[in-house]
């Protein structure tokens, strides 16, 4: 049985900058088989020398008829994919600016083609709070934000600091996830894609990434408690944006799990043969007490 | 100078001609595809020389009927077993009908079983609508009776659901340990074989392969649909969504251009799969290529959802139900960026619009086109349109806007819009024929095939008569007169597609297009509008018998 392709979709309303993090996601790509789907036909084009160059490939979707299906093209786009000789190891979908990325991500959760990674939306610092206020439109913005498992809180050079902070606050208040801030969607690829892409172990815990982002490690070969370790990750809210690790847990002590958590969304699957249970490594906002996140953790041990 | 084409006359039982000035006739003279003279036998004789057709002398001519809102998806879909509640044709004129129990469904798939040929090939259904079974959904093991080794599909009228059999839920690897959004399950919490929504059905999809999907877009589809229309008196329908890549258009050239080929097509571009620019350029490609059996030049846009599917985006107080607001298609801004475009470029925009939020800021957005840039009779059309009110038609008038209502959603989701969507109120000013007509806007009425099933005469019925399937009288007082329920399924439509110097009326330059009829539609029972027999078309003076002759 072939694995499951890990799937991140991205919402977020238009001109947010999704496709920026795109191109950067791209460039970034070192060489993994990217597909990306875009939706959007905005004033800025996923850059094809990028697309080329990171032996990826992008696919534009056409709006479909919502009401009866008509034209839907990204039914057919997923059946092709998977039928290609060798299918691509990972899949970006980028919603378009009006859809809600949850009904997209849903192809994530069922079944065993896509393994629903996480779902990032991209928030205009400048303008989200004016349009989760309009009438036509804050619908719309008010479920792309709720849909998050993290957001990426976008043109962070454009507003005035205090601006920043009461949009972060607004944020904090209308969604419980972990919240990116950033300028020109420069968001750290492996904040968003790819256990694959988060260092070592070995090499995380001597690494230092000054101001951009807090990297942690609970190196720990004692199986953790199922119910106390969910109980930890769900605890952390906006203190977490990454998490990965090799485990194992007190209740099935003779399987190596692979734990991968994006925002608040985290999943426990099979390690890929020969892996070590070493603990786990985390990756969240400079601001966070990392000591802190690693002693709740810690206490999830047997 | 070549000598003159010869004439032909067709002599008819009554000739209604949908032209004010010269209402009826007995005879109708075409040379070159187009109508020479319309009148009695002794006026056209002075033309000169001419071979008289007699057999239509007992039929009645209307101008060929034109459907302003189909796709036509609808003709490939009929590859595949139909398993709706009402009646319907398909393509070789076979009467489909309508299943009224779980009982009948299985019943038509076993036999549709029988007739497949390798073990393992799927078995793919469409049309199933079980708001009519009085509470009971379709299981797995209804299906199962059906086939226990062979893949079965039954898509739902909707297209948002589907029921499958047990070896789909099994290759699918669904079973009562799956914990998946729209996947139903019953009491014992086993899967029911229903799946919901875009994820779920896409885990059947990915048993059976996107055979279903990809074939609805073929040559043969496009030559089914055009048997479909000629069973239904068309000779000219849009496809009213199209991308337009280069394969659909070779297709579409080819389909349309055999002598056989019995409806004038008018692709419309879905400018939403290109940014503006892009498909401007496009559409100026295409525009020059056009043919008179196929047209470019029309764009579509979609704004919202559906009302049934709570889809559609609405204005205060919103669905009777309490559901929140539906879905854009596309942001507000890009409307308005869309139709600026377009508008600019000359170009004409049919526009779809359920719900009344989504019709106020699209004529929101083509007014603000019209003061950045006038222009003289553009014709936008909005389309669907179901839920506007008396002050959004007088906007659509002042503005020059077209209007085409959809009609049979009166009939087919009319006793739903009542209790759940609209309530009372809002239903009964629903698709508000006699209000558009009233405030002067140019009106056209439609299937949305495949949707509903394309038959113009079944639309005027419903605009005229405003009764939904459970038999309910729905707005009174928004019922209009069958002339004018003639009118807008042929001059009117034809208004819409800016064609009506061509068709929609039967005089003097315009091309032969016939709508041949064995009942007199301007004579019958109002009540039996859609009773009305169609025998065939004429296109371009060449007839047309559905029965294929
Ligand atoms: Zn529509
Ligand atoms: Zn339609």
């Amino acid at each position: 049985m072939p694995q499951a392709i890990p799937l991140l979709v991205l919402g977020g309303f238009l001109g947010a900058g999704k496709t920026t993090l795109l191109n950067r996601l791209l460039a970034d790509s070192e060489g993994a088989r990217i597909a990306v789907l875009v939706n959007d036909f905005g004033s800025i084009a996923v850059d094809s020398r990028l697309v080329a160059s990171a032996d990826a490939d992008t696919i534009e979707l056409s709006n479909g008829c919502i009401c009866c299906s008509i034209g839907s093209s990204l039914m057919e786009t997923l059946l092709r994919l998977l039928a290609r000789p060798v299918p691509p190891e990972r899949l970006v979908i980028e919603a378009s600016g009006v859809a809600d990325p949850a009904r997209i991500a849903a192809i994530g959760l069922a079944g065993d083609a896509f393994r629903l990674e996480s779902i990032v939306t991209v928030i205009d610092a400048e303008t989200v709070r004016c349009r989760a206020a309009d009438p036509l439109v804050g619908d719309t913005v008010r479920r792309q934000i709720a849909a998050a498992d993290l957001l990426v809180l976008n043109k962070s050079d454009l507003v005035e600091a205090h601006e920043l902070d009461a949009v972060r606050s607004w944020l904090e208040a209308v969604a419980a996830v972990p919240i990116v801030v950033t300028a020109q969607a420069a968001v750290p690829p492996a904040l968003l894609i790819g256990a694959d892409r988060l260092p070592s172990l070995a090499h995380a815990a001597t690494a230092d990434h000054g101001e951009q982002f807090g990297q942690w490690v609970l190196a720990a070969d004692r199986p953790f408690r199922r119910a106390a370790l969910a109980e930890a990750l769900d605890s952390f809210g906006s203190r977490l944006w990454r998490a990965k690790g090799f485990l194992r847990l007190a209740e099935q002590p003779d399987a190596v799990l692979l734990l991968q958590l994006v925002g608040r969304r985290w999943s426990l699957a099979a390690a890929p043969a020969g892996a070590a249970p070493e603990g786990v490594v985390l990756i969240g906002p400079p601001q966070t007490d990392g000591q802190a996140v690693i002693e709740t953790l810690r206490s999830a041990l047997a | 100078m070549p000598p003159a084409a010869p004439i032909s006359v067709f002599v008819a039982r009554k000739i209604v001609t949908m032209n004010p000035s010269h209402p009826e006739a007995t005879h109708v003279a075409v040379r070159h595809g187009r109508i020479l003279g319309v009148g009695s036998l002794d006026e056209l004789a002075r033309w000169g020389e001419y071979r008289l057709d007699d057999s239509l002398a007992d039929k009645v001519l209307l101008p060929g009927l034109v459907e302003g809102h189909s796709h036509a998806v609808e003709g490939g879909m009929w590859r595949y077993c139909h398993v709706g509640f009402h009646d319907r044709r398909g393509p070789d004129g076979k009467l489909w009908p309508g299943l009224q129990s779980i009982e009948e469904v299985v019943g038509r798939l076993r036999e549709a079983e029988a007739g497949l040929g390798v073990p393992d090939q799927p078995l793919f259904a469409w049309g199933l609508d079980p708001i009519f079974f009085g509470g009971r959904r379709m299981s797995r093991a209804d299906l199962d009776q059906v086939s226990t080794t062979r893949p079965v599909i039954v898509v739902h009228a909707s297209g948002h659901l589907m029921n499958v059999n047990s070896v789909i839920l099994e290759r699918a690897r669904i079973d009562r340990s799956s914990n998946i959004h729209g996947v139903l399950k019953d009491d014992a919490g086993d899967p029911t074989g229903e799946l919901l929504e875009f994820a779920a059905m896409f885990m059947a999809y990915r048993v059976v392969g996107d055979e279903y999907l990809m074939t609805r877009t073929s040559a043969e589809g496009y030559r089914a649909f055009g048997r479909l229309a000629n069973l239904a008196g068309v000779t000219t329908a849009t496809d009213l969504f199209n991308d337009l890549k280069p394969e659909s258009v070779e297709h579409l050239r080819q389909v349309t251009a055999a002598a056989d080929f019995p409806l004038r097509l008018l692709p419309a571009f879905n400018a939403s799969s290109a940014k503006p620019e892009d498909g401007i350029a496009k559409m100026a490609g295409l525009v020059p290529t056009s043919t008179d059996k196929l047209r470019f030049g029309l764009v579509k846009l979609m704004t919202d959802g559906s009302i049934q599917g709570f889809t559609a985006r609405l204005r205060w107080p919103g669905y009777f139900n309490g559901r929140p607001n539906g879905i854009w298609n596309m942001a507000p801004e890009e409307i308005r960026r869309y139709v600026d475009a377009y508008h600019r470029a000359g170009y004409q925009l049919h526009i779809h619009t359920n719900g009344d939020e989504a019709s106020e800021v699209t004529l929101d957005a083509i007014e603000a086109a019209m003061v950045a840039q006038p222009r003289p009779d553009h014709r936008h059309t909005l389309q669907h349109c179901q839920m506007a009110d008396a002050a959004q038609f007088r906007r659509m008038a002042s503005l020059g806007v077209c209007v085409n209502l959809f009609a049979n959603h009166l009939f087919y989701w009319g006793d739903a819009h009542y209790s759940q969507t609209m309530g009372p109120d809002r239903a009964e000013r629903m698709d508000a024929c006699a209000t558009a007509l009233r405030e002067g806007v140019t009106l056209a009425m439609h299937s949305d095939a495949p949707v509903t099933p394309i038959g113009p005469l079944f639309t005027a019925w419903c605009a005229v008569n405003r009764l939904t399937s459970s038999g309910r009288l729905l707005g009174a007082h928004e019922r209009i007169a069958v002339a004018d329920a003639l009118q807008a399924i042929t001059l009117g439509a034809a208004r819409t597609l800016k064609l009506d110097h061509e068709i929609g009326s039967i005089e003097v330059g315009k091309r032969a297009d016939f709508c041949v009829l064995e009942d007199d539609p301007t004579a019958v029972d109002p009540a039996g509008l859609k009773d009305v027999r169609v025998w065939g078309t004429v296109l371009g003076g060449r007839p047309f018998p559905a029965s294929g002759g």
